[in-house]
């Protein structure tokens, strides 16, 4: 038995049983007990519930076959899964850009909002999310896809700086200028730019 | 409100993780390890990772071997041919006459008594470890989990965490006792089962992984296990281990899963022990490794029951 006793299941560290994996293959299920739910919900607000199926499945077997190239001074594994998830989401950006033009699309669920009411209204009397859903999806549908990566680690993956330049493998400088520029951009669409306008604007930093 | 807790309260439409999506893509990860630990509670009750569903890389097509039995009177071993669908067929009608109904409630624990017997291969001393365990019926409460003598408490399930097999008697009690509709509804779970439906070669490794995961259940509603032991015997691949068995002294027959070749279910064996008469279920046998050693493993439970409370004995 690998485990030392007196250890109690959630106590040790993702780093200790990814370690353990190395001799003990199986040791490697704690991992995905642990993180399925956040990676997947991460994967399902990007790309929906079916493809976020497949990349949680495939985070988690990528994540296992790599389990050598850890580095176990990071004790957790959050910021590593969520870079190889991000990294499996690139390969389904035109099904992103699909799903944020159709959310961009679908009318404020709030009920009652007035239709001459504008989004900075809204988002002023601080309305719920999901009724500015819409300028929400079409302001990351607008985004150059690195810029978006970044944006949605902090928000979505709930990863700080250093966590987000450690799973994406940039400087930390690189993480906050493309943050800085996203929210900007976000801030631009609530304030009542034209959401329908989707275009996605050159990759720049 | 700004932009960043904006999106954070924004759910985008993002489905839910489902039950079987994430049973699904944890077979997926199973898989890929190469190995399959039996299907285990989330949340880490009846945790054992140690163990292994065994498989040769052998062609899954014989379900007859030659048994040697020894008879209680004469002291000559006698040679006798048994397929694994008779053994199976003899465990489920042997599980439908001994067991007992029961009917835990949510509320209550299941408590086992598992003895495991560990030789090292390479040679030296058998350790005996007596793991007594109480695990919460629906995972709402801490259960008290003992695994080769490591004791721990086990947190209750949080919110979205499942198990299979299923934890809440209720659900356990919606799966079908015959044994063809149980195979298509694990099969078909997570959709409406299609009774008519055959089960296709690449379908099988599923349902017997599930089938294997509901027999670990100490305590099943009444005739479940019967019918896990007979659409068992229904799984392609379910062989007889050949050649001479024995635990405890007493002749055995071992049953065991070989999956189709090529594929990741390869392993260093975990059998199924069956009593060479009656056919009786008695406990698994497998081997793990722990140390860059070798250990063979014989398991059996002593005891189960439904207690109101841990550390509370029948």
């Amino acid at each position: 038995m690998t485990v030392e006793p007196g250890v109690r299941v959630g106590q040790d560290s993702d780093a200790s049983v990814i370690e353990r994996s190395w001799d003990e293959p199986e040791e490697f299920a704690a991992l995905f007990d642990r993180h399925a739910d956040s990676v997947h919900r991460y994967a399902a607000r990007r790309l929906g519930g079916e493809a976020a199926e497949d990349v949680m499945a495939e985070t988690f077997t990528t994540a296992f076959q790599q389990r050598f190239r850890y580095r176990t001074e990071a004790s957790d594994a959050r910021p590593w899964l969520f870079g190889i998830a991000t990294n499996l989401i690139g390969r389904h950006r035109r099904a992103e850009a699909r799903r944020l033009k159709t959310l961009a699309r679908l009318p404020a669920t709030a009920p009652g909002t007035p239709a001459e009411e504008t989004v900075a209204d809204r988002v002023a009397a601080r309305v719920s999310a999901q009724a500015v859903g819409g300028e929400l999806a079409g302001a990351l549908a607008r985004l150059p896809a690195r810029h978006r990566d970044v944006l949605l680690l902090v928000a979505w993956a709930d990863l700080g700086y250093e966590e987000v330049a450690a799973a994406l493998g940039v400087p930390v400088g690189t993480v906050r200028s493309r943050l800085h520029r996203a929210r900007r951009k976000l801030r631009e669409a609530l304030g009542g730019s034209d959401p329908t306008a989707l275009r996605e604007e050159s990759d720049d930093e | 409100m700004n932009e960043i807790e904006l999106l954070r309260e924004w759910d985008a439409d993002a489905p839910p993780l489902s039950d079987t999506a994430r049973a699904r893509a944890r077979f997926r990860l199973q898989q890929a390890m190469g190995a399959t630990a039996a299907p285990v509670g989330v949340a880490g009750v009846g945790r054992r990772p140690l163990l292994r569903i065994a498989v040769a890389g052998v062609a899954a097509a014989a379900v007859t071997a030659t048994v040697v039995v020894t008879q209680d009177t004469g002291t000559e071993p006698r040679t006798r041919t048994v397929s694994a669908t008779t053994v199976l067929r003899g465990a489920a009608a042997e599980a439908l006459r001994t067991e007992k109904p029961v009917a835990p409630r949510d509320d209550q624990f299941i408590y086992t008594k598992e003895v495991i017997e560990e030789t090292p291969v390479s040679g030296g001393p058998a350790k005996t470890y007596v793991d007594e365990s109480w695990n919460s019926v629906d995972g709402s409460k801490k259960s008290y989990v003992s695994e080769l003598g490591h004791k721990q408490w086990v947190p209750p399930f949080q919110k979205g965490q499942s198990t299979w097999p299923p934890s809440r008697w209720s659900e356990l009690k919606q799966l079908p006792t015959d044994p063809a509709k149980l195979t298509a509804t694990l099969r078909d779970m997570g959709g409406r089962p299609d009774y008519g439906r055959p089960t296709k070669a690449d379908e099988w490794p599923m349902v017997q992984y599930f089938l294997s995961g509901l027999l670990r259940n100490a305590v099943l509603p009444k005739g479940l296990r019967s019918a896990a032991f007979e659409a068992l015997a229904s799984v392609p691949g379910v062989t007889v281990l050949p050649g001479r068995t024995e635990v405890d002294g007493r002749a055995a027959i071992a049953i065991r899963y070989v999956g189709p070749s090529g594929t990741p279910w390869q392993g260093s064996g975990r059998m199924l022990l069956f009593d060479a008469k009656s056919y009786q279920y008695l406990g698994t046998r497998e081997s793990r490794k722990a140390g860059g050693k070798t250990y063979e493993q014989w398991s059996h439970l002593t005891a189960q029951a439904v207690v109101d409370r841990v550390f509370q004995r029948p």
